[in-house]
């Protein structure tokens, strides 16, 4: 049985995560492909707001008390620890619709 | 990426204050625009549990190894610990993204970012005792019993990867195993004496001592193996005298230069180890109970001049009775014992209902993983009474009405 390693890349790659409840749904991933999930931005306080679809989502930046390590493939069915994350963004409260603002009639 | 074409930065950056707008949202900075990439659901990206610990090794180490065969779970090791792995299931999505700033100092900076998977499952790295239980068996498939059996047995002889690719261990933890088995290198292959021959070859050894009236605290190592040569290969004495004694540092070979006896490294056979043999030799030839006082006896006469037997030496090799009438020693080697808990305790009640703290103890230790209790196993898998004349606990077994 051969051994499979974990290598640590020479030079890490930077990764970053975003932890939401709940999941994405799609009927098949194929048809997510390229698309656009949201707009995440940080507000004049610092905190994290992400727009997705009709909702806004008011989140923090966390740091890991573990650290993750990004697992990826290498070239020969061993794997690469290619990036190592120590925050994340995380959302956890309710998402707030966005109310439309109606336009002024002209 | 930065979305600095003129075309495309603008209308984007249009799209995306306009969305901002809509949501009543306005100082806004840092922007990220999110995708799913478009190799999305074909990516195989997994998280990994790192402690600061954790990371600091495998930078050391530039990579760990995973083990594990078939139903197997699979098993990080590091050059010195394994750690189980666990499948670890949120209920949250973990979105996975290159390049993601948490930068907080606001900038107008706006970029483009793709998500790379969508992750509900992480490892989580958990230390635990190495798996060395298959070591025994599988050394003992190629266990030396002398030279006409060599060939037969090329199949089964294992080398150093060969065992890392079977055994659940890191690197030191196997050497450590190795070490306790007593298993030497011979001819790049880890082996063991089998039982009887390593008997017989201790006694060939002990016997030619007693004939050179050689003591037993400077053993000449080269003279014996030459010595028996004809009878058991230097490998086997070699061995014997490595397991049951240590070598002595001889502070006068290194002064002199020129001395016949320069090459001839000397052994000082560790009394406790030399009585536990012959102690475990006497109990195992005859099955069955021996009157304590005989076999006692019996040791002591067997014994290399200046030691001394002592019932200690045969911890985790021996249960005696001092209850019957004589008192009797029974053979029971830990090492035939199961190493599952709660058979191993079945198996230790079967013997004899009511066990003394001290006496199986010795029969609980190698049971044990880090951050594991030997007392924690008996709470777990015994009733305990505390010894009205002794003080000391007593354990029955639980299964008992």
């Amino acid at each position: 049985m051969p051994e499979v390693l974990l290598k640590l890349k020479d030079s890490l790659d930077k990764w970053g995560l975003i932890e939401l409840q709940g999941m994405v749904e799609c009927p098949s991933s194929m048809a997510l492909q390229g698309a656009h999930i949201g707009d995440l931005h940080i507000d004049k306080t610092g905190t994290p707001q992400l727009v997705i679809g009709h909702h806004i989502l008011t989140g923090k930046i966390q740091k890991l008390d573990k650290p993750f390590g990004v697992m990826t493939r290498s070239a020969d069915d061993h794997w690469n620890v290619s990036a190592v994350i120590h925050e994340k963004y995380i959302f956890k409260t309710r998402p707030k619709p966005i109310i439309q603002k109606n336009k002024p009639e002209d | 990426m930065i979305i600095d074409d003129v075309d495309n930065g603008e209308s984007l950056k249009e799209a995306v204050k306009l969305r901002c707008e809509e949501a009543n949202l306005d100082n806004l900075n840092n922007t990220q625009v999110l995708y799913f990439d478009q190799n999305f659901g074909n990516n195989d990206v997994r998280l990994i549990e790192l402690s600061p610990e954790l990371l600091e090794k495998l930078k050391e180490e530039t990579q760990f190894v995973l083990r594990g065969e078939g139903s197997e779970d699979a098993v990080l090791c590091t050059s010195d610990k394994t750690y189980a792995v666990k499948e670890c299931t949120t209920s949250n999505s973990l979105l996975l993204i290159p390049d993601l700033s948490t930068e907080v100092t606001p900038s107008d900076e706006l970029t483009c970012k793709s998500v790379s998977t969508t992750n509900f499952v992480y490892y989580e790295l958990k230390l635990c005792r190495a798996k060395l239980d298959k070591l025994r068996t599988v050394l003992n498939r190629s266990a030396y019993r002398g030279e006409e059996n060599e060939v037969a047995d090329q199949g089964h002889k294992c080398t150093t990867e060969d065992l890392l690719g079977i055994i659940q261990a890191s690197q030191q933890e196997l050497r450590g195993g190795l070490d306790e088995l007593g298993a030497i290198e011979y001819n790049g292959y880890w082996r063991v004496i089998e039982h009887d021959y390593k008997t017989s070859a201790m006694s060939r050894i002990l016997t030619l001592l007693e004939e050179k009236a050689w003591s037993w605290e400077r053993v000449p190592l080269i003279a014996t193996c030459r010595t028996l040569e004809e009878l058991q290969p230097c490998f086997v004495t070699e061995l014997c005298l490595r397991l049951y004694g240590n070598q002595v540092e001889s502070e006068q070979a290194m002064e002199e230069t020129v001395d016949s006896e320069g090459d001839e490294v000397y052994m000082k056979l560790v009394e406790d180890k030399v009585c536990r043999f012959y102690g475990e030799y006497i109990l195992s030839s005859t099955a069955g109970k021996f009157n304590l006082s005989e076999f006692m006896e019996v040791w002591q006469d067997s014994l290399p001049e200046g030691m001394t037997a002592a019932l200690v030496h045969l911890r985790g090799l021996a249960l005696v009775n001092r209850t019957s009438v004589p008192h009797l020693i029974t053979y029971l080697p830990a090492n035939d014992l199961p190493n599952n808990p709660a058979e191993r305790f079945s198996y230790l009640f079967s013997q004899q209902d009511r066990w003394h703290h001290d006496d199986i103890i010795p029969y609980l230790e190698d049971l044990i993983g880090p951050g594991q209790t030997v007392n924690a196993l008996l709470l777990k898998h015994c009733r305990s009474t505390t010894d009205q004349k002794t003080k000391k606990k007593v354990y029955n077994s639980k299964m008992r009405s």
